[in-house]
């Protein structure tokens, strides 16, 4: 049987222990002696009550002398011992308990009829067999007994209770019983047959004994058995003294009067021996239960001192806590306090929580003032019901975000004034709470700086569109003037030309020699004039026009400019060494307009040249990139000069030397420019001239080849 | 016997319509030679109004135009006359001083028949003379209602 399953089918409450495995093993042990007892008085009784039937004195008085134990005693006892049994169902509980109540009523009736002095023979009434006759004495039970049944019963009916202070009370009356049952069963066991009167029978104090053993046993976790069933250091004593303190007297006692009865030793020998034996037992007790208690003692003070010390500890331990929690809280605080713009904490109602000075001196607020405010005292009065609905929409999608994106966004002061902020809004947890903290820039001077900067920008652009068309008229002047000299200088060129011929054609045979000759000066300077306006034209040209950008294959290019120049090739012995050209990307018909030019110079300059030599080719420089160059062993230049080389009206060589126009070379730098190359030259007198020029070679990525894929 | 047409020349410079009549005459370019002073007069005469109110009826064989005239000039002539379907036909080979890209190219656009840029050489004008002359004003053979000497 198991304590558990006890205590829960009686519906006990269950006292707390810190050990459970104790109290289990005790309750079990108690239960079973319990069991054993009630087994015990039911025998008993039922051979008491044969022995009545069968007329054996034996088993109703034990030896002839003594006084029997009463077939009515028996009895109740018989109906104690049910009583008792633990754990009966419930049927049989109300059953057995009305067994105790009879036990109660006829022990309660003897003990009345004992103080009436009033013999109703109860006992004959159950059975009649029991005559005076056959029963000189007792013809009833005795007092005492009747005390042990009456109290038994009622201090079961108590331990049967659910109350538990009834339970303690029954225990406590369960000492009634048993004491008496003891002290017969000490007297018939001493032979202090002096006292028999008042004893029960030996039969009766037995079962007085084990009935008693079985009550403190039925509730063993209750009452006073249950400080014996603790695991603690006065149940321990207990648990050990009581047995010993009451058996080990009462054996040294018997020992000591066998020996006596057999003359073994003397009277004084026997008291003696035997008061130094109880000394003895005292003493050795004592100090046995006094070291355990030391020990115990110890080891408790021990266990205090260690709880003192880890306390001391702990308290150091949250002092530490506590001072290094207020320096990061001052920590924290400072962080907010210096912070160059404005915080504003608020809890998820709207109210605010916390402000930085910043915050309170933006908004014109005495310091702390914020606190308890709505947010919504912030903002103008147009935007509050948007900003609570905006709040709430916060307060479930929580995550940190700027506040009126893209919009400017105003801030209200205590006195109503308005100024331009930027918002950025974060959730905060603080256990809980759901706080949000806002980061408030006043951006009163970013915006006058933007408007100052617009202003500058509207006018720049004004500036710009002013000049654009200031040079869009320049050009249109330009284009009209060129326009007017292609046709306007070369008509009168014209004329003078015309007429010339025609004079010459009409009056040839009537003019001089020198005539002639003044005539045809005159047709020379026309001419001239016709190429210096020709070269003019295409210069301003070249700065005018769009260039149409394209791969130009610069091998066929340079052939047919040479091809080109036919005219000035003739009588003339050049070693042409071309060598291989890469194609570039850029406008056909400007380049070759360079290659005439430079191509045409070479030839021009090496006209003095009994065997010129003119190489073209494309070759790496000392500047790491490389350049096409065309070389030639002509009349060269002095290097002093080469700042004027490429100048436009700038020439190095008398007219009388060699013709020009001293543009030639200003149209080659322009165009190569334009196409965002360089040009050059190094040159030496009467040791040739050499001219450098790069351009855009024509590669994957060039602006041609994408032109083309596109 | 070779008919002659009537070539119609349009020059603002006196001095080049002396040159190019001159050069027509060496050439033995008999035609009947019409000119005006600038591209208001072209137009009037082409129109017959004003004072050409009644000259004789018909649309010359050739149109040699200059472009660069004051009040209406030869690019606006060339359009006028293109665009209209009763002159659209007449042959016209623009003559001017310069080779001007813009030029060149409106006058394609506007449907020019040729387009030669004057020669500084009397010795080549005279030469281009001839050669146009002789196509546009002999060998071609013109539109209907051409009109003949």
């Amino acid at each position: 049987m198991n304590a558990q399953t006890m205590t829960d089918a009686t519906g006990q409450f269950m006292p707390q222990v810190s050990d459970e495995f104790t109290l289990n093993r005790w309750t079990a042990l108690c239960l079973k002696l319990c069991q054993a007892a009630v087994t015990a008085i039911l025998a008993g009784t039922l051979l008491i009550l044969f022995g009545w039937m069968a007329n054996i004195d034996l088993l109703t008085r034990g030896l002839p002398n003594w006084p029997a134990t009463h077939p009515l005693t028996a009895l109740c006892f018989f109906l104690l011992a049910l009583g008792v049994w633990p754990n009966p169902s419930n049927k049989t509980s109300l059953l057995l308990r009305i067994f105790v109540w009879l036990a109660l009523a006829a022990g309660s009736i003897q003990l009345v009829m004992y103080l009436l002095n009033a013999g109703i023979k109860l006992d004959q009434l159950l059975f009649p067999s029991l005559s005076s006759s056959s029963l000189e004495k007792p013809s009833r039970m005795s007092m005492p007994t009747a005390l042990i049944i009456s109290s038994a019963s009622a201090a079961l009916l108590l331990l049967l209770d659910k109350r538990q202070h009834l339970v303690e009370t029954g225990q406590w009356l369960a000492f009634f019983p048993t004491g008496i049952g003891l002290v017969s069963l000490a007297g018939h066991a001493f032979g202090v047959t002096a006292l028999f009167g008042i004893f029960t029978s030996i039969y009766t104090s037995m079962l007085a004994c084990l009935l008693g053993l079985a009550l403190f046993c039925r509730k063993p976790e209750c009452g006073l058995m249950g400080i014996l069933g603790e695991p603690g250091f006065a149940s321990v004593i207990l648990r050990w003294m009581l047995p010993i303190g009451i058996t080990v007297p009462f054996i040294l006692g018997f020992i000591q009067l066998w020996l006596r009865s057999h003359g073994i030793v003397e009277r004084q020998t026997g008291i003696f021996s035997h008061v130094l034996a109880i000394s003895l037992l005292f003493v050795l007790t004592a100090l046995i239960t006094a070291k355990a208690g030391h020990v115990l003692d110890l080891k408790r003070r021990k266990a205090e001192n260690a709880l003192r010390a880890l306390n001391d500890e702990l308290e150091l331990r949250i002092l530490h806590r506590t001072a290094e929690l207020r320096e990061s809280e001052t920590r924290f605080r400072n962080l907010i306090d210096v912070a160059p713009y404005g915080i504003v904490v608020a809890d998820g109602a709207g109210f605010i929580t916390l402000t930085n000075p910043q915050a309170d001196k933006q908004f014109g607020y005495e310091r702390n003032e914020l606190i308890g405010q709505a947010v919504e005292v912030l903002l103008p009065p147009e935007l509050h019901q948007q900003h609570i609905a905006h709040r709430h929409h916060f307060s479930t999608q929580p995550s940190y975000r700027r506040m009126g994106a893209n919009r400017d966004l105003e801030a209200v002061r205590k006195d109503g004034s308005r100024f331009p902020v930027e918002v950025a809004l974060a959730p905060m947890n603080e256990g809980d709470t759901h706080l949000v903290v806002a980061t408030v820039i006043d951006i009163t001077l970013r915006k006058q700086s933007e408007l100052e900067i617009l202003q500058l920008n509207a006018e720049l652009e004004q500036k710009v569109q002013l000049r654009t068309a200031e040079l869009h008229d320049t050009n249109k002047e330009l284009e009209a003037f060129t326009y007017s000299v292609s046709h306007d200088l070369r008509a009168p060129l014209r004329h003078i030309q015309g007429y010339l011929e025609l004079l010459t054609e009409d009056t040839s045979n009537q003019l001089s020699d020198e005539g002639k000759r003044y005539l045809e000066i005159v047709s020379t300077s026309s001419r001239e004039m016709n190429t210096l306006i020709d070269d003019l034209l295409a210069f301003s040209r070249i700065s005018r026009a769009d260039m149409q950008l394209q791969e130009v294959d610069m091998d066929t290019l340079v052939h047919a400019t040479i091809e080109s120049l036919r005219q000035d090739l003739k009588n003339r012995a050049i070693d042409w060494h071309i060598g291989e050209l890469p194609p570039v990307c850029g406008d056909p018909a400007l380049i070759k307009l360079a290659l005439l030019n430079l191509i045409g110079n070479a030839i021009k300059y090496t006209r003095q040249r009994e065997q010129a030599r003119i190489d073209i080719g494309f070759q790496p420089t000392d500047e790491g990139e490389s350049a096409y160059f065309i070389k030639d062993n002509g009349a060269g230049f002095d290097m002093k000069y080469i700042d004027k080389l490429f100048g436009v009206f700038q020439r190095l060589h008398r007219h009388s030397e060699f013709e020009g126009t001293g543009i030639g070379l200003a149209n080659v730098k322009r165009i190569i420019s334009k196409h965002g190359g360089k040009v050059w030259a190094q040159g030496q007198v009467d040791q040739g001239a050499s001219f450098y020029f790069t351009l855009p070679l024509q590669l994957e990525n060039s602006p041609c080849s994408q032109k083309e894929k596109a | 016997m070779i008919e002659l047409r009537r070539i119609f020349y349009v020059d603002d410079n006196p001095r080049d319509t002396e040159l190019a009549l001159n050069a027509l005459k060496k050439n033995n370019l008999a035609n009947d030679v019409v000119t005006a002073e600038d591209g208001e007069d072209a137009l009037d005469y082409l129109y017959m109004r004003g004072k050409y109110a009644n000259r004789p009826p018909g649309n010359p064989a050739l149109m040699l135009l200059d472009l660069k005239m004051p009040r209406v000039d030869g690019l606006e002539v060339l359009r006028q006359v293109k665009s209209d379907p009763q002159l659209h036909s007449i042959p016209v080979v623009v003559m001017t001083s310069s080779r001007e890209e813009q030029d060149l190219i409106r006058s394609y656009e506007l449907g020019v028949n040729a387009y030669v840029v004057k020669p500084l050489s009397f010795t080549e004008f005279l030469d281009a003379i001839k050669q146009i002359g002789a196509f546009w004003g002999v060998i071609n053979e013109p539109p209907p209602g051409t009109a003949h000497n």
